[in-house]
């Protein structure tokens, strides 16, 4: 029997409802993309009817559930029972939750989360300063690992360093004052639209409030691994200029937007960083 | 090959456990702590490969609460019994652990819980498994656990699985002793033997726990493991939930007298479960752990 052969038909079977169904179904020709002896073929084909193996795949399942849970507690906690359960199967269906670092698998998560929920929605808005919120605090938490034990001294782990690894732009002196200079947003950095205020919308996330009623005027949170609390509102023009920054700009495209200052706290808060070619 | 064997013999050990208060583990009926190095880690996927960073506010917190405790690394993320390839990722992150924080030893599940999937891609299958008694087994596990102790200048051991999965292949009517046995005097490794996973395999296939110590190696065994669990759609899960049973208890005091290796004895609990199982059971079960490791030490003084 060949181990790689019967550990991949075996992990197939436990991860793939769908494998399972035809193993059931199908029987030993099921099997025979897996290089396995008919001794090793008949095993896996009484397995698929065992109740000891139903019941492995079922702790496999309530553990990938748990996991994915886990990684996005207030999506989760946000979406109605229905459509949770919903899109919990169609994501664990797909492979999802089986990762023992449920939160390495957040960002992917929550995009697929994003994708099944209307754009303009209050519970996209919530997906999306999750995903936000966890892309922020990854970069500041990279940071301050590799910062020396002294880091407080020079601003603090989330203070002006905290765009590195990215090469940051020197917000104080010339770099963004010549016209040429390149900047891009930082990959942990983003703007996240609510319709209307976010602590409304939270409010009722969490069961407190009603959803309240969609305003003309957009709430827009910009992200940064910078920023003290990771996240505030975004001015006007630091918005506009992050946009703009699709997938990079010249700081004279950004000044033609912003102001001077706006970009400079950008660069600052390491929500615009050089590009890595820099 | 000759057992690698730790000259000290620790006592009773129990778990790190953020949830725990750190006055349980100054308290003295804890003699040292088995850490699993994943828990003081987070993950994060960088080009295409998964990396384990320590986090080092974790890190301090465990060795505050723990502080002048010996401690013994059990890890869960290796996967020594994936044939496609073990986890490479959690061996770097050991490297790095081990110059932080020094172990008497250090295990891993005999298991497997990654597989090339559809797309030929190394897979999470987001469940251990067990590995077949196999002659293949045996040399894929092997060189493996050798590298492992001579990597780390440790005793390196192995822990029996808990499984459901009835009438596993096996070569030549080899049976799970006869793997763990194999395994470790091929490779030198000591075996940590989970007696809950053992009886929890016994009720759920059908065996005499006891005829099943009677054909393993009971010189191999350097550490035993305790813990309880609750049922589960009509199965006993090891869940890490509950007090230790009294037939696990009753394999404790059959193994400690036939084990003269032993070196420790750890009742595992889960950090979830901690809260509501409470500190006064856990006290409980390690108190009796304690007069059942004196007894033996008395014994063998």
């Amino acid at each position: 029997m060949s181990l790689l052969g019967w550990q991949t038909a075996l992990g197939r079977m436990v991860t793939s409802a769908s494998f399972r169904a035809r193993a059931r179904a199908d029987g030993a020709p099921v099997f025979a993309p897996f290089a396995l002896d008919e001794a090793a073929r008949g095993w896996l084909t009484r397995l698929a009817h065992a109740p000891g193996f139903a019941f492995t795949c079922s702790i496999q399942a309530s553990w990938c559930e748990l996991r994915a849970r886990s990684a996005a507690r207030l999506t989760m906690a946000a979406l109605p029972e229905g459509q949770r359960q919903d899109i919990l199967a169609t994501w664990l269906a797909r492979g999802g939750g089986t990762g023992s670092f449920f939160a390495s698998e957040t960002v992917a998560f929550l995009e697929f989360v994003a994708s099944q929920l209307p754009p303009d929605s209050h519970l996209a808005s919530i997906c999306r300063m999750e995903q936000a919120a966890h892309r922020a605090s990854q970069a500041a938490r990279d940071v301050a690992a590799t910062q020396p034990s002294d880091a407080s001294s020079v601003g603090g782990p989330r203070g002006p360093v905290a765009c590195a690894p990215r090469d940051p732009v020197d917000a104080s002196n010339a770099s963004v004052r010549d016209p040429a200079t390149c900047v891009e947003r930082h990959p942990a950095a983003s703007l996240v639209v609510f319709h209307a205020a976010p602590e409304a919308v939270l409010a009722a996330a969490f069961g407190d409030a009603p959803w309240p009623a969609h305003t003309d005027d957009a709430y827009v949170l910009l992200f940064a691994p910078g920023l003290p609390a990771l996240c505030r509102r975004a001015q006007p023009d630091e918005a506009a200029m992050f946009e703009a920054c699709a997938p990079q700009a010249t700081v004279a495209a950004l000044r033609a937007i912003g102001s001077d200052a706006a970009l400079v706290e950008l660069c600052r808060i390491g929500a615009l960083v050089a590009p890595p070619s820099r | 090959m000759e057992l690698r064997c730790s000259q000290r013999a620790l006592g009773v050990g129990f778990p790190y456990l953020p949830t725990v208060s750190p006055q349980l583990y100054a308290s003295g009926i804890i003699d040292f702590v088995e850490v699993a190095p994943e828990t003081l880690c987070h993950a994060r996927v960088v080009r295409g490969k998964l990396r384990y960073e320590i986090d080092a506010d974790l890190l301090r917190r465990a060795r505050d609460a723990t502080a002048g405790l010996p401690m013994v690394v059990h890890g869960v993320e290796l996967s020594i019994g994936s044939a496609a390839q073990w986890n490479d990722a959690y061996l770097d992150l050991l490297d790095r652990f081990a110059t932080i924080w020094e172990f008497v030893w250090h295990s891993e599940h005999l298991s497997f819980q990654t597989a090339p999937g559809p797309d030929g891609v190394i897979a999470e299958i987001g469940v251990p498994l067990p590995l077949p008694p196999t002659r293949e087994a045996i040399e894929l596990v092997a060189p493996r656990a050798q590298a492992l102790a001579e990597r780390y200048g440790v005793p390196f051991l192995l822990e029996n699985a808990v499984h459901y999965l009835p009438d596993l292949p096996a070569d030549d009517n080899m049976n799970e002793a006869a793997l763990l046995d194999a395994i470790s005097e091929r490779s030198g490794a000591g075996v940590l033997l989970d007696l809950f996973n053992l009886h929890c395999n016994a009720v759920e296939h059908g065996f005499d726990p006891r005829a099943a110590l009677a054909r393993l190696r009971l010189d191999r065994v350097i550490e035993v493991h305790l813990a309880g669990g609750a049922e589960r759609d009509g199965f006993l899960m090891d869940s890490h939930s509950e007090q230790v049973p009294e037939p696990v208890w009753q394999l404790l005091d059959h193994v400690v007298a036939r084990a003269p290796n032993l070196r420790g004895i750890v009742y595992e609990v889960l950090d979830e479960n901690a809260p509501s199982l409470g500190e006064r059971a856990i006290a409980e079960d390690l108190a009796r752990a304690r007069s059942v490791w004196a007894r033996w030490h008395r014994r063998a003084a």
